[in-house]
């Protein structure tokens, strides 16, 4: 504890220094940081903010404060965002975290900018904004991750909360800003290396721990039928709804490519057709003793298409990929607990 | 103005159905100008126009004196148009006494020069010709002026117009020279009449147009015409030796030889058509909440009469064409109402049908006058100031209406679907303009759109047509609603009722029902529930009664239809939305919980079943329904509709793919074996999507 307080102190000239400080620090492998610790305290946090603040499909977001401890992230507290309103338009964000984190400072808190948080709805959070988003806080503070909290899912009984966190390759993607299907075949970015996602350990103080023992006494043990309840086809059904949706979008982005391949093909095909009738010309010429065409801007008779950008079929791909596992993870428990029914109903009878 | 009648504005081109020929009176003596240096008041007060026909008038007499007939048609023309200009203060100062001289003494001239056979003989080419056209033209243009021209012709230095004029007023009233001439005791006096009466309805056969007019007929005046239109059919009833004609040229007219049939040019159905037209354009001109719209509504009985008489006149007389616009009139005055006596007659179903035959020869007749590019019902259409189109939308209202009421609620759909998905019901049926359009138009369109008004007493009720199109949308709308719930592709039948449903939905508080709309709403979303007596409660309560039920003919009628029809796709909408819930149920219950014997029960959930739209069968001897549950949850459908999307993205992929080995395989040989490989392609594909659609089933 001791330690970690004079790191606190030594570094607390702003978040800047500190991210300059914890860059020094980290190893150059491939990724900064190898594990997330959070505090049970930011974990409340997070659930309350939700709790007070979300509802339906409306995200809410804060900003995660801690410090480096070698490749462990410790994520020591948290302040929410206050909800986006039309009458606030002026609001100052930047000026918000500051005087939060000078505030937080004074009393004597981690105020080292570490990452940020935000919850989701039915597992929907692979989008452009958070990528964006992630990827400056990356840029700018290197060890930072973006905590996905899911209260649907842990109102159904477990936490879900994860660190996530972009891929060293994504990053040199787009730090290029590059977003063309070359660009990105060269880059050879898929779904699957968008994100990585960072274990997570909660961690408690002794005492806590001490009270959550006794408190797992105390309580009843009629708390926990929940568990063995078979869940509605209300959440698979949003989740099929949500995936159509993506699967939709999916195909309307593979009609937009498969129209820019055809445009591209035909343009060459036109593009060929106009060399080989100039080379005859040419030909004629010279056989005439004529001088030869002047050459002519290829680039500017045809101007190639614009490439669509495909980062956002990645996103897509990506987030179909998050509702299918969802979807997985959530049909294989109901089927555990079908078979057990079944089980237990044959050997009732 | 000694009866107190308005002046009447006039102008060359405005000159329908005048019935002697009113005589343009001035309203106040001084104005009319009199002979002796009595333009200088005008000239002050009426300024440059009056100036400019003075001039013209001048160079007209000069041309006289010289006997330059050209040049005289020359400005006589201009004078035209410049009288057409200052047509305004005509109208405020009635026809300057110098321009019915001018017109006068043109004529006189004119004559004589015609008469001169010496002298038209030594005229040159140029000159005859422009004689003959202009002594024609003059000869039109007078018409319209005769009153004057007769009246400048008595009192050729008159001390005003007022005098002359107020003779005619004691005698017959608002009628004219023209009708009092009929008393005279002579012999000829019907031909006379008869003569009269062709030229004033000629106007009308010859004036093309004549819709940008808004100029009205004084109500009391018109009535006087009826009592003369009347008359004249007295006469040709009495007298079947004449024999009148717009065909007839002015040739062979035998207007005196009592050997032969009489011959007249004219034609007494043009009469009678303008004569209706005005009829319509007073109703359109009067607020139609007054007292005297509704005296004036009483004299459509008499129009009746007249078209009704002289229909059966033309039965002997008239060719095919008259015979129809004959009943064109009468089908116009006739179509928009209920035939109480036919129905009394009746007094069966067929009662309705009645009524719902007339609109059809209407719109037969409409619809072919618009295939045939209007020639065989030119006439008709020309004179009859609403367009074909409002004819046709109102038409197609009526026959919902009359669809509705026999229960047939798909068609009473089908036939307002079209008028109400524009949102402009009021506009598409001639019952008032919209506000919205107003400033995209300038006054002259305005003018012409108002002219193609119904009168009021012709409107349809715009809130019961909404209600039965509600109403019937909804019995179509909520039981298909609730057969394909789970579709994905589910069309709509009624845009507008969704809307409706929707604006219903968004209320943040749900009050109980107070429009039409909202008692539609709140019914809509009871019979969802299958809970037929909550929606017919919403639908036939005290306030829609006084709103729209009580409006139908047979009232009680329609209302029992109605419940009926509620009950029946109640009870669809129930099977379909809780058959999912059943294993069985007894049609003895169903039928008790709506309300329904039940073989109609029986033969309701037969008809699903055999439509495939109810997974069941029938157990005759128990009486019940006995599903198969063989519909797929709503998860299995999302299911399948995510399985179908997923092989369109499939197959859109594979195109990608395709399309690279069409590319990389360069565009000369190789193409034809891409191509061909690509075909493959497609019936693997063909392949998943049987094997998809056996899935389905």
């Amino acid at each position: 504890m001791a330690s970690r307080k004079e790191t606190t102190v030594a570094a607390s000239t702003g978040s800047s220094a500190a991210a300059s400080k914890a860059r020094s620090k980290a190893a150059p492998g491939d990724s900064a940081v190898k594990q997330v610790q959070i505090d049970g305290l930011v974990v409340l946090k997070i659930i309350k903010h939700y709790q007070e603040e979300g509802q339906g499909n409306e995200v809410v977001q804060g900003v995660l404060l801690g410090l480096v401890v070698d490749d462990r992230l410790e994520i020591t507290n948290c302040f929410p965002f206050p909800q986006h309103t039309e009458d606030d338009a002026d609001f100052d964000e930047v000026q918000y975290q500051m005087e939060m984190m000078r505030s937080l400072r004074h009393v004597n808190i981690d105020h080292l900018h570490v990452g940020w948080y935000q919850s989701t709805y039915y597992g929907s959070f692979v989008t452009r904004a958070l990528l964006d988003s992630q990827f400056s806080y990356q840029h700018a503070i290197e060890e930072s991750v973006v905590l996905i909290y899911d209260p649907i899912k842990t109102a159904q009984g477990s936490l879900s909360l994860k660190a996530y966190r972009l891929t060293p390759k994504l990053m040199e993607v787009c730090k290029e800003k590059d977003f063309s299907p070359e660009a990105l075949k060269k880059a050879n970015v898929a779904f699957e290396h968008m994100f990585e996602e960072v274990p997570i350990i909660i961690k408690n103080s002794y005492l806590i721990n001490v009270m959550l023992w006794e408190l797992e006494k105390k309580s009843a043990v009629a708390d926990k039928h929940e568990l063995l309840s078979l869940a509605g086809s209300n959440h698979l059904g949003k989740s099929l709804q949500l995936l159509m949706d993506r699967v939709d979008e999916m195909s309307q982005d593979i009609v937009k490519y498969n129209t820019y391949l055809r445009n591209t093909s035909k343009q060459q095909q036109q593009k060929h057709q106009y060399q080989q009738r100039r080379q005859q010309e040419n030909l004629q010429r010279q056989s005439r003793g004529e001088p030869p065409l002047p050459e002519e801007d290829m680039s500017k008779l045809f101007k190639p298409p614009q490439p669509p950008a495909r980062m956002d079929s990645l996103l897509i791909a990506g987030q179909i990929n998050t509702y299918c596992q969802n979807i997985k993870e959530f049909t294989a428990q109901n089927l555990g607990k079908l078979f057990m029914a079944q089980a237990l109903q044959e050997y009732n009878n | 103005s000694p009866h107190g009648f308005p002046i009447l504005p006039c102008s060359p081109g405005l000159h329908f159905l005048s019935f002697g020929n009113r005589v343009m009176r001035p309203m106040r003596a001084s104005v009319s100008p009199n002979r002796g240096g009595g333009l200088d008041p005008l000239l002050t007060r009426c300024g440059r126009r009056f100036e400019e026909l003075t001039n013209l008038i001048k160079t007209i007499r000069n041309a006289m004196k010289i006997r330059d007939v050209t040049k005289c048609l020359e400005e006589f023309e201009l004078l035209g148009k410049a009288y057409g200009k200052a047509k305004s203060i005509v109208d405020k100062e009635g026809v300057p006494r110098f321009y019915v001289r001018i017109l006068a003494d043109l004529e006189q001239y004119l004559n004589e020069l015609w008469e001169d056979k010496e002298g038209k003989k030594k005229m040159n080419k140029n000159n005859a010709k422009a004689l003959s056209t202009l002594r024609q033209k003059i000869r039109k243009y007078n018409r319209d002026y005769e009153s004057q021209i007769s009246s400048y012709r008595q009192v050729p230095g008159g001390a005003g117009g007022s005098s002359s004029s107020e003779d005619d007023d004691d005698g017959e009233g608002m009628s004219a020279a023209a009708f009092l001439k009929k008393k005279e005791p002579s012999g000829d006096s019907r031909s006379k009449f008869l003569k009269k009466m062709e030229v004033r309805a000629l106007p009308g056969v010859r004036g093309g147009g004549g819709i940008a007019h808004v100029w009205q007929f004084p109500p009391e005046m018109w009535k006087k015409c009826l009592e003369s239109i009347d008359e004249l059919l007295d006469m040709l009833f009495a007298n079947p030796n004449i024999f009148i004609g717009e065909n007839i040229l002015e040739e062979s007219e035998n207007l005196s030889n009592f050997e032969q049939p009489l011959r007249v040019r004219g034609c007494i159905l043009t009469l009678v058509e303008r004569m209706d037209e005005e009829f319509t354009k007073i109703m359109q001109n009067t607020d139609p909440h007054s007292q005297e719209y509704v005296d004036h509504l009483k004299d459509e009985g008499r129009v009746c009469g007249i078209i009704g008489r002289v229909q059966s006149y033309l039965q002997e007389k008239g060719t095919t064409e008259e015979i129809c616009r004959g009943y064109l009139r009468r089908v116009l005055h006739t179509y928009y109402k209920f035939d109480y006596k036919a129905h009394q007659r009746e007094q069966g179903p067929a009662g309705d049908s009645k009524v719902l035959t007339p609109p059809t020869p209407l719109s037969a007749a409409v619809g072919r006058r618009g295939a045939v590019g209007g020639r065989p019902w030119g006439g008709a259409g020309r004179l009859s100031p609403l367009s074909p189109q409002i004819l046709y939308n109102r038409t197609m209202v009526q026959l919902g209406i009359c669809a509705f009421r026999q229960g047939m609620t798909k068609d009473a759909h089908n036939a307002l679907l079209d008028i109400q998905s524009s949102g402009r019901a009021k506009e598409l049926l001639g019952q008032g303009l919209l506000m919205r359009s107003l400033q995209e138009r300038n006054q002259e369109q305005e003018k012409i759109e108002k002219r193609r008004q119904v009168p009021f007493h012709m409107h349809i009720n715009l809130e019961l047509l909404e209600c039965v199109y509600l109403v019937s949308a909804m019995l179509l709308e909520i039981p298909y609603m609730a057969a394909h719930e789970f579709d994905a592709r589910r069309r709509m039948i009624s845009k507008q009722f969704h809307h409706q449903l929707r604006v219903g939905e968004r209320q943040p508080l749900l009050g109980p029902p107070e429009s039409m709309r909202e008692h539609v709403v709140a019914a809509s979303k009871a019979m969802k529930m299958g809970d037929w007596r909550t929606c017919h409660r919403f639908i036939i309560n005290e306030k829609m009664n006084g709103k729209v039920w009580d409006l139908f003919p047979e009232a009680d009628k329609v209302r029992t239809m109605l419940v009926r029809k509620i009950q029946e796709e109640s009870l669809r909408t129930y099977l379909f939305t809780y058959s999912s819930v059943y294993d069985s149920i007894s049609m003895e219950i169903l039928s008790d919980m709506f309300q329904l014997d039940l073989p109609t029960v029986h033969s309701i959930i037969s008809k699903m079943i055999i439509n495939e739209e109810l997974m069941a069968s029938l157990d005759q001897p128990t009486q019940t329904v006995v599903m198969h549950r063989t519909e797929p949850t709503a998860l299995q459908n999302m299911a399948l509709q995510l399985a179908e999307k997923l092989g369109n993205l499939v197959e859109n992929n594979e195109r990608v793919f395709d399309h690279k080995q069409g590319t990389y395989g360069g565009y000369f040989r190789d193409q034809k074996d891409g191509y061909r490989k690509n075909e493959g392609g497609y019936m693997r594909r063909g392949g998943y999507r049987q094997q998809e659609r056996q899935a389905n089933y």
